[in-house]
């Protein structure tokens, strides 16, 4: 049986970063105590009963809940799913919501891996993206999760703001620190958050697309100077840390995801939960879902696979009918040589990762 | 009495703009032959595309009836499109009338286009009855409005009617000098048939049928009839009157207008202008004025997606099928695939054409950029019609090009003289004649390379003037030009659909904009595409448009993946409207924007 990941959805903040439009948001204690309770029986009420191989917890800020709500929830997941061996248990935390208690609990349940939503160490950067945490206290974050025992520590960073200038300093200090995986994601202007109304008043500076380039080149160079393997378009790790979870998604594997917003794919069905907490409250079970297509799984396969260093299999693009040696844009892109192949993949070279998203159009057409 | 002395044909004369279709609308209602209710405003205009833009160009004919002094007279009212490119469908529908109503905006006063249409009118021997219209806007000065149609037409103005269409004032006197100054047929009714066609058009159930002003004889169900101008005969099937919805009569007699149909398989065999008489025993001579009309604009017509191209065919059969004008023989281009190069009346023609390809037929075209056509001499004696750039020989084999030539009258008021004579000098036009008309208005004549008047002279005009000047045009011929092939390389390798046949001295000028011009409209492509322009091996200008580098660098999680596939489907949504050419993308828009270039810049 192939691989099953399990996500749980904290849909729950400090305060709402400026640049953000993921389902999350401050709420009072009373409404994260319901939701934490219809998200157990959600869990518990699940007809699958398969070995999960991966679950993260993800946000919103998983950890600015107390403890023994994580504690209740993994339980949950623990009476109904049996874990593989080395299973990968991430949680999501802010660097000054997270505490060497808290932390110390998440070992004993079986965490292994924590994530930080460092986004930058310059101080200016965090103030201007609306984050509540410093430069200080996300280093401080990172030491006491090394101290419970943590091993496998992501950083999240956010790219194309003008204000980040040190960038090979950041990267040094968080290895230093024993950040061993960072998430690196351009800033994207989401319709609707308070950082689309700076920019449009011209109080934050975006960067051109050749300066977004140049500084997610020197990005690139820093990151792979300090040992940081690029494995996906956005995702670098040290050597033994990639993210398992994450690699199940870009390899078109099945995960059920719990809470708000989350979604789930499993037998070539995704099943979406709603978007609006309360209603998720009231009714936890009531899911949106679309049977995917061969068409639709191919799009996916080939947009997902090609965001990955090791590309996308050609096993599975031949089980879904796609022949990359019969496609006129694919052979138009290799022989340009924007495009690979291997005797077992295809991938994009890694210096034009940042035009995935053309190539995969093309690629799909 | 004679029954022809109770009917009366007529056709409106009137500037875009200045109240045609009202006043028309107006009658209709007056005379009682639709009420109110069935009327769709401006129910003259059939066609969507007229509607928009408030223009007519197909005629549809009316017949009302009035009561003047206890006669019941019948009014026969035929519309005339108001367009230049339709010159020739006007005359001959003004040769099916005996008089025209002159519109003339009592704010505005008289236009090139009405001046042009009126001088036609009085070629045709029409009695002009002027009419001042809109005189309920504050702006009204139907005086002056009078003394420049004594002064610029030279007709007298003092009965003019002084109405308002919109508002319904005046109608009646509108109706009775129609009645007591135009004057009555004067058709010999025991002579063969002769019926003059001034418009025909395609019915899917009864063939082509052509509408007709009898000037002599008569003409019923199983008539033999003949072509004069093709010598094709046919038997009548029907014929009627318009009410203005076509209704079958027993007989069209002298002086009528009405239709006939006899099923003739195409509107080709109906020509505009031509005479129908009777197959045997008929009419020694035609009518006078027949012309077999010539496109004088062409583009070339290709799809998006180019397997669609039997869509395209079926498409501009249809439309050829009631517009003989029209055009088209097939072309392969390299860059565009399999289309047609077409042939139009004018651009307005060029541009409905295209609009209702894309309307109608809901197909994605790429039109190049429109030019005229050129005699080519060549060095072997051999004459060339070349319309299409690629096809003009190398320059050894040339010994000379000659381009068609337009002589233009522009009116305008003084203060816009000057600018109107630098944009006459930009575009090679040759100064002939300036007069003042009187103290608000001037009448200046250029003479002009056609190609030149259509690549946006009449925006430059319009803007340069704020829209106060008017134009009119006729051909007056081809004369030797100094001409050379421009091409367009995208990524090295020439796109033959944007050469373009310019004059020597514009050549680098236009080669500059046009570089300029597609590095805006070319989107960033995943390498980079050098844009140049050259004349025969010489590159002349050069632009590049640099590799894409990023688009976007996000993350995708398990919960953004739906989102994502929808946005890969818009993107593929966008990318269908985008042109292979070679291994660059380009917008269907490309092509056109070779035009949308102001040569100031």
């Amino acid at each position: 049986m192939s691989n099953l990941g399990i996500y749980v959805h904290i849909p729950f903040c400090q305060s709402k970063c400026k640049y953000c439009n993921f389902v999350s948001g401050k709420y009072p204690r009373e409404m994260q105590k319901r939701y934490v309770q219809s998200l157990i029986k959600e869990i518990e009420e699940t007809k699958y009963k398969r070995k999960v191989s991966s679950i993260f917890f993800g946000g919103g800020t998983p950890s600015i809940l107390p403890a023994e709500d994580i504690k209740e929830i993994m339980l949950a997941i623990k009476s109904k799913f049996a874990l593989t061996k080395n299973a990968e248990i991430s949680i999501e935390c802010n660097p000054n919501s997270i505490t060497e208690e808290k932390l110390k609990i998440y070992k004993n349940l079986g965490f292994n891996r924590i994530s930080f939503g460092v986004q930058s160490l310059d101080d200016d950067v965090l103030k201007l993206i609306g984050r509540v945490h410093n430069r200080s206290e996300a280093l401080q974050a990172i030491n006491l999760a090394n101290i419970a025992g943590f091993t496998n520590i992501n950083a999240d960073l956010l790219l194309g703001i003008k204000e980040n200038k040190n960038i090979s300093r950041d990267i040094e200090e968080l290895k230093a620190a024993g950040i061993t995986h960072i998430s690196a994601y351009m800033l994207i202007l989401e319709h609707g958050t308070p950082l689309e109304i700076l920019a449009k008043q011209n109080k934050v500076k975006l960067l051109s697309e050749d300066e977004s380039v140049a500084q997610y080149e020197e990005y690139l160079k820093v990151l792979r100077q300090n040992g940081f393997y690029r494995y996906e378009i956005s995702n670098f790790a040290l050597k033994g840390y990639k993210c398992k979870h994450n690699i199940n998604y870009w390899e078109c594997g099945e995960y059920l995801g719990f809470g708000v917003a989350a979604h789930s794919y499993i037998n070539g069905t995704r099943y979406s939960n709603t978007e609006n907490i309360l209603e998720y409250i009231e009714n936890y079970n009531n899911k949106s879902y679309e049977k995917l297509t061969n068409q639709e799984k191919l799009e996916e396969l080939i947009m997902l696979g090609l965001r990955t260093k090791r590309g996308v299999s050609l096993k599975k693009l031949e089980e879904l009918g796609y022949k990359v040696l019969e496609n006129k844009n694919a052979l138009k892109m290799l022989s340009l040589g924007i495009i690979k192949l291997n005797s077992t993949h295809l991938y994009i070279t890694s210096k034009n990762f940042g035009i995935a998203n053309q190539i995969i159009l093309r690629l799909v057409e | 009495m004679d029954r022809q002395e109770k009917i009366r044909n007529f056709c409106i004369i009137a500037h875009i703009d200045h109240g045609k279709s009202t006043l028309a609308d107006r009658l209709i209602e007056k005379t009682g032959t639709l009420s109110k209710r069935e009327m769709s405003d401006q129910l003259l205009d059939s066609m969507d595309i007229e509607r928009e833009r408030g223009i007519t160009i197909k005629l549809t004919p009316t017949r009302m009836f009035y009561n003047y002094n206890g006669e019941e007279y019948t009014l026969n009212l035929i519309d005339t499109p108001g367009h230049v490119d339709f010159t020739y469908e006007v005359s001959r529908s003004l040769a099916a009338c005996e008089g025209a109503i002159l519109i003339v905006d009592a704010s505005q006063g008289v236009e090139a286009q009405t001046l042009a249409n009126t001088y036609l009118a009085i070629d045709n021997n029409l009695e002009i009855l002027p009419v001042i219209n809109k005189i309920d806007l504050p702006s009204a000065n139907p005086e002056e409005a009078k003394k420049e149609i004594e002064d610029i037409i030279g007709l007298p103005a003092d009965d003019a009617p002084l109405i308002s269409a919109k508002e319904g004032i005046n109608i009646d006197e509108v109706l009775e000098q129609i009645i007591t100054k135009i004057p009555s047929p004067k058709g010999d009714e025991s002579a063969p048939l002769k019926a003059l066609i001034f418009d025909s058009y395609y019915d899917n159930f009864k063939g082509a049928i052509s509408f007709v002003r009898i000037f002599d004889g008569e003409v019923k169900i199983g008539t033999k009839i003949k072509m004069m101008e093709t010598g094709k005969t046919y038997e009548v099937t029907e014929v009627g009157v318009f009410t203005p919805s076509m209704k079958p009569v027993e007989k069209l007699e002298v002086g009528d207008v009405g239709y006939i149909a006899a099923s003739i398989k195409n509107v080709a065999d109906t020509k505009v202008g031509d005479t129908i008489t009777l197959a045997e025993d008929g009419a020694k001579e035609a009518l006078p004025g027949y012309k077999s009309v010539q496109p004088v604009v062409f583009c070339g017509i290709f799809l998006t997606d180019g397997s669609k191209f039997n869509d395209l065919k079926d498409a501009l059969e249809k439309l050829k099928l009631n517009d003989a004008s029209l055009v088209f023989t097939p072309e392969n281009s390299q860059a565009l695939g399999f289309g047609f190069r077409c042939g139009f009346l004018g651009l307005l023609h060029m541009e409905i054409i295209t609009e209702r390809l894309e309307r109608e037929f809901n197909l994605d075209i790429i039109t190049t950029a429109p030019g005229v056509s050129y005699n080519v001499y060549k060095t072997n004696g051999d004459m060339l019609e070349v319309s299409n750039p690629t096809n003009l020989p190398s320059p050894v084999e040339i010994d000379r090009i000659e381009e068609p030539m337009a002589k233009l009258h522009i009116y305008t008021p003084p203060e816009y003289v000057g600018p109107i004579m630098e944009l006459c000098k930009e575009k090679r036009g040759e100064f002939l004649d300036m007069q003042y008309l009187d103290k608000k208005r001037v009448r200046m004549d250029y003479k002009m390379p056609l190609n030149e008047m259509i690549y946006d002279f009449f925006d430059g005009l319009k803007s340069r003037t704020r829209g106060y000047a008017s134009l009119d045009y006729e051909l007056i011929g081809f004369e030797p030009s100094d001409l050379i092939r421009l091409d367009i390389l995208l990524n090295g390798e020439v796109c033959d659909a944007l050469s373009l046949i310019v004059h020597k001295d514009k050549a680098y000028q236009r080669g500059r904009a046009i570089v300029e011009n597609f590095k805006k409209v070319i989107p960033r492509q995943m390498f980079e595409v050098p844009i140049q322009a050259s004349i025969g091996n010489k590159i002349i200008a050069r632009e590049t448009v640099s590799a894409l580098r990023k688009d976007v660098l996000a993350k995708c999680y398990g919960g953004d993946i739906s989102r994502k596939r929808k946005l890969l489907e818009k993107q593929k949504e966008g990318k269908k409207r985008m042109r292979q050419i070679g291994s660059i993308e380009l917008p269907s828009e490309a092509f056109m924007s070779i035009l949308k270039i102001d040569d100031d810049e």
